[in-house]
């Protein structure tokens, strides 16, 4: 690891691009507004590798997307940049079903090679469309891998791997991370999905927490670290989930906390909670709680500062789940 | 022309006010008080005035997001008081403190919006629908930008109101700009309007900075669907001399946007001086009326944010909301 | 015009703009200024840009030129007037988020504290139980680590820790303290073997009550004649041996009362074997206790016989030397309520089986009643008795014979001796 450079998050994913692009001429990005760029992680792109390798699309995610999905049936690897994550929606067929299912349907014979771009998060006042995380969805339909990272690191480990992995991946970057800094290495590294990370070791809770609610997590461990002493583990992938690494800190904590900041209804807490119910059940010494987004649309105005999980509700949960 | 005398000054001033409010909220959201984000009306917003003048309490609007569609809904004579306070996130906004930007006034046949571009179409097919089977006479104004007729969606409204003949005026507030990019890269050919054609649906092209030929085209347009001869499309020429929404990039793709142009714009584009200098050339105001007019806009504007500014924010518990989701 | 003093914070800018920079400031400190006139230069990650001054005053600036600091952050202070901005300039105020920031997640409260846990050891041995295992074991005081787990894997399961409830006393739950009732009798040892097996035998069988009167006029003369002959030998001759005796020669009729139920089999016994239900003292002076010793072989002993034989029982019952042999092999039970009922009042009760026997027969107290003999009102002696019956294995066919058996050879006393 290289001495003392930071990134940021964005910025990390652009140093993925410029590398994987660098070495694989037949990466390309196609979205909307991306040259200009609307967010930093697509900066300078167009101007190094081309306006037709970089391109702009018209508001039309369902052709951008089944244009990434033909490119990649024809040999090419395109990166399919949504802007935000919720606007991927409108290409629900293509981009939730279709990709997902290709490569199974047809024979398991050619592989499908593309990644889906796009950001997400709750906080930023901006109301559901621009804060809708669709991870909880994506993982529902099969043949589709979706991960986010938590650090400028994971961020372009992940991205890397995205790139390089011959199938669908939906790619997520929480956007009040869009300029967080973080130590990230000038070499080429992978981050595999499906491994997750612990982000702080513990011993008396696990708490399972992605994309920006990580940083909540270990404020709660950190404030209650004289009390007890709480393990954080970042999944960085929602798909495929590295269980194994969930219930080995399970073996020693016993006592599980999920956040996740998409609607709580049958999302991936919900999913986690089933398979440690089901691999893990005498693991666990009290039931698992969830701290999620509550079952309405994501509102704007001031009211999503605290309708999403918060250090307070992170740590009330804790409290829940040590009494009981 | 065949806007009557009132017709013009009462357009002029309700420009003028639009602009006002505009401005103001540019100081807002400079002063971190407008909860989300902005997309500043600048001089775009003629078209926007002419839409929704000569249309009644119901005929339907659908805003474009230029200044959050203030300028939509002051014309269509709406509260918006109610939006202002909406957009500062406090108690008394017309989705109460909910939405951030979305405005609602179902009174008023405005249904609010979607942060997602090219919603609009679906439901302006929705509306049309609706007005047609209950023989209501009411119309529907549906207004957007070029950009988004890249929207699949666009083409599909575009498709059923023209199979239906249903009463839609397609308002599009083209000013060569979606976001970051350029028209000239996203669209072959200089005029959206000819996508109408592909559906048999008349159009018209219009100067978007010059008021009265928008307004007249509104009415032109009104007339038409109201008349039961099916969709029209009216795409009014307009301007963005600044960048998409406050805080971006002034780009198009990789080409910053020529900061001298946009300046020029400002200078000899402005909606608001056009129609004024018109307006003294037919003899109908003087310079000092129009100073008037603005002094009383802007009075009014100030008002409206102290206003609002004054009100608490909206802070629903997590229970009140859960009981929100459903009727 | 606002007379408060009005704060000019970094606004945020663009999605991602999380802070920016003072790059230069374009007014100087304590300058009036005009609204919307530029008042700083900042730098987000995008871009330099001008903000202007939201309201007409006079400026204090709080940040710094270069100073990064974060969104919503009061970066200068504009006071409406002169005298307002020396008292806010006295007062010196430092860089600080804007007032109304505080977000309190509504609902959380006071939080409850953390308590004890097990400090964690990699050779800890937990104890693997379900959730409602556990939860039984916590509400009954069940230590877990003593159990063995029938479940998957030696997991401990409810009924593992159902089985060691059984087992175990109750637990002595100590008062609240507020209320102290006068005397405390624990539901332990005798009185707790009582409780059991009179809930069992009210839950397991099928009883059923039989009420009828004897008319015992004639016993009772035979008895009193037998007494006066017997006054110096010293015996007393109780009722009870004539009950006893009556109730071994009705099961020789009806065989079917002499049996118990022994798991799935009713099982009829030659030999009558009678218990009798004899009332002791309890554990403190309020309450009372029940034993009931068996007279072995009641149907081959003669009423005199079982007179003493019964004396017996009850003396060794009172003394508390009964042995374990007194107490078992009975076939059918009296319980008599002699003196339960005032003179002259009638009474009758529903005695519980004695498990696993299938009859309880209880006599009460004599009393004198008019009844019709022979179409005439005639005084005579009466005895109220009540009889339960199991009937899971006995139906009222049977115990109506038995019944009137007993009624015969108690209204007829010398059909006893043949």
């Amino acid at each position: 690891m290289s001495t003392g450079r930071e990134l940021a998050l964005t910025e990390a994913i652009r140093e993925a691009y410029i590398e994987e692009m660098r070495r694989d001429e037949r990466v390309f990005l196609i979205g909307t507004s991306i040259q200009a760029p609307t967010f930093p992680h697509t900066n300078g792109l167009a101007e190094e590798f081309g306006e037709d390798r970089v391109l702009d699309t018209p508001i039309s995610e369902p052709a951008m997307t089944g244009c990434a999905m033909g490119a990649a049936q024809e040999g090419l690897r395109p990166i399919v940049d949504y802007m935000y994550a919720g606007f991927a929606y409108y290409a629900a067929s293509e981009a939730f079903l279709q990709v997902g299912q290709y490569h199974f349907l047809h024979g398991s014979q050619h592989p499908l090679p593309m990644v889906m771009v796009g950001t997400c998060g709750v906080g930023r006042r901006v109301g559901n469309e621009h804060s809708t995380l669709p991870y909880g969805t994506l993982i529902h339909h099969p043949g589709i891998k979706v991960c986010m990272p938590s650090t400028p690191y994971d961020a372009k480990g992940l991205m890397k791997a995205a790139i390089r992995d011959d199938n669908p991946v939906f790619f997520l970057w929480h956007t009040s991370m869009m300029m967080q800094k973080g130590p990230v290495p000038e070499e080429d590294y992978i981050i595999p999905l499906g491994s997750a990370d612990i982000k702080r070791a513990g011993t008396d809770l696990t708490i399972l927490a992605s994309g920006f609610q990580v940083g909540n997590a270990l404020k709660v461990a950190e404030k209650l670290s004289a009390e007890i002493s709480i393990e954080v583990v970042d999944p960085r992938s929602f798909e495929p989930f590295d269980r194994e690494t969930l219930l080995t800190s399970l073996e020693k904590t016993n006592r599980l906390v999920i956040v996740d900041e998409d609607f709580e209804r049958g999302g991936f807490a919900a999913e986690v909670t089933a398979q440690v119910m089901e691999h893990g059940y005498d693991l666990l010494d009290a039931p698992v709680k969830r701290v999620c987004h509550p079952h309405f649309p994501v509102p704007g105005g001031y009211i999503d500062a605290y309708t999403m999980p918060t250090p307070e509700r992170i740590e009330a949960a804790v409290r829940a789940v040590m009494g009981s | 022309m065949t806007l009557t005398n009132e017709n013009c000054i009462e357009l002029f001033r309700t420009l003028v006010r639009a602009m006002a409010l505009d401005r103001v909220m540019m100081r807002l959201i400079r002063a971190g008080k407008l909860v989300g984000f902005y997309h500043e009306g600048g001089i775009a917003l003629a078209p926007g005035v002419a839409a929704g003048f000569f249309l009644s309490k119901n005929d339907i609007m659908l805003p474009h997001y230029r200044a959050h569609g203030l300028a939509h809904m002051l014309s269509k004579r709406v509260d918006v008081k109610l939006y202002f306070a909406e957009h500062l996130g406090r108690v008394g906004g017309c989705c109460k403190g909910r939405s951030s930007y979305h405005a609602s006034f179902p009174a008023d046949h405005i249904f609010g919006s979607s942060g997602n571009i090219g919603a609009n179409f679906p439901v302006s097919v929705g509306y049309g629908f609706a007005a047609k089977r209950k023989s209501s006479g009411q119309i529907v104004m549906n207004c957007s930008g070029d950009g988004s007729y890249g929207s699949g969606r666009s083409h599909e409204a575009l498709l059923m109101s023209a199979n239906w003949q249903l009463p839609i005026v397609f308002w599009c507030e083209a000013n060569g700009m979606a976001q970051h990019s350029s028209m000239e890269k996203l669209f072959p050919g200089p005029n959206i309007s000819s996508l109408a054609s592909g559906f048999g649906i008349p159009s018209h092209i219009v100067d978007g900075q010059d008021l009265f030929a928008c307004a007249e085209i509104a009415q032109v347009a009104i007339a038409h669907v109201r008349a039961g001869k099916g969709p029209i499309f009216v795409e009014c020429k307009t301007l963005r001399a600044q960048e998409h929404s406050v805080g971006g990039v002034n780009k198009a793709g990789i080409k910053p946007r020529d900061p001298d142009l946009m300046r020029r714009w400002r200078a000899e584009r402005d909606p608001e001086r056009l129609a004024g200098a018109r307006l003294i050339q037919l003899g109908l105001l003087t310079e000092k009326e129009i100073t008037e007019i603005h002094a009383a806009a802007d009075c009014e504007a100030d008002a409206l944010a102290e206003a609002c500014e004054s009100l608490p924010k909206a802070m629903p518990s997590i229970e009140e909301l859960q009981s929100a989701v459903y009727a | 015009m606002s007379t408060l003093i009005r704060d000019v914070v970094l606004p945020q800018l663009g999605m991602g703009m999380a802070e920016g920079s003072i790059v230069e400031w374009l007014v100087a400190e304590g300058a009036q200024v005009s609204r919307d006139q530029p008042l700083v230069s900042i730098e987000t990650e995008k871009v330099v840009t001008e903000l202007p001054a939201p309201t007409a005053g006079v400026v204090h600036l709080v940040a710094r030129v270069g100073d990064k600091v974060p969104v919503e952050t009061v970066i200068a202070k504009i006071a409406p007037s002169d005298e307002a901005y020396r008292a806010l300039v006295a007062a010196t105020p430092s860089i600080a988020r804007a007032a109304d920031e505080s977000q309190v997640t509504p609902g959380i409260g006071d939080l409850p504290p953390l308590g004890n846990r097990t400090p964690y050891s990699a050779t800890h041995r937990r104890v693997i139980a379900s959730g409602s295992a556990k939860a039984l074991a916590r509400q009954h005081g069940v230590d877990l680590a003593t159990l063995v787990g029938t479940g998957l894997g030696g997991r401990i399961v409810e009924s593992d820790v159902l089985r060691e409830i059984e087992k175990q006393p109750p637990a002595a739950t100590p008062k609240s303290g507020a209320r102290k009732p006068k005397v405390t009798i624990p539901l332990a040892g005798v009185r707790r073997t009582i409780a059991e097996r009179m809930v069992k035998s009210s839950t397991q069988a099928a009883q059923t009550f039989v009420f009828f009167e004897i008319d015992v006029t004639d016993l009772l003369r035979v008895r009193a004649e037998l007494v006066e002959r017997m006054e110096n030998s010293g015996a007393k001759l109780s009722l009870l041996a004539f009950y006893a005796k009556a109730v071994a020669l009705a099961c020789k009729r009806v065989p079917i009362a002499n049996a118990t139920l022994e798991g799935n089999d009713i099982c009829l016994w030659d030999e009558v074997n009678i218990g009798i239900a004899v009332a002791l003292p309890g554990s403190t002076e309020f309450d009372s206790s029940l034993i009931v010793p068996v007279v072995h072989g009641a149907d081959s002993l003669e009423i005199l016989a079982l007179n003493e034989r019964i004396q017996q029982q009850v003396k060794k019952a009172r003394e508390g030397m009964l042995t374990p042999s007194d107490l078992s092999g009975g076939t059918i039970t009296i319980s008599t309520t002699a003196g339960f009922t005032a003179a002259g009042a009638w009474g009758v009760s529903t005695p519980l089986l004695n498990l696993p026997q299938v009859v309880n027969f209880q006599p009460g107290t004599p009393l004198k009643r008019p009844l019709v003999i022979e179409d005439e009102i005639a005084i005579r002696s009466v005895l109220p008795c009540g009889l339960t019956f199991d009937h899971r294995c006995l139906d009222g066919e049977p115990t109506g014979r038995f019944v009137r058996e007993l009624c015969g050879y108690l209204s007829h006393p010398e059909t006893m001796l043949v």
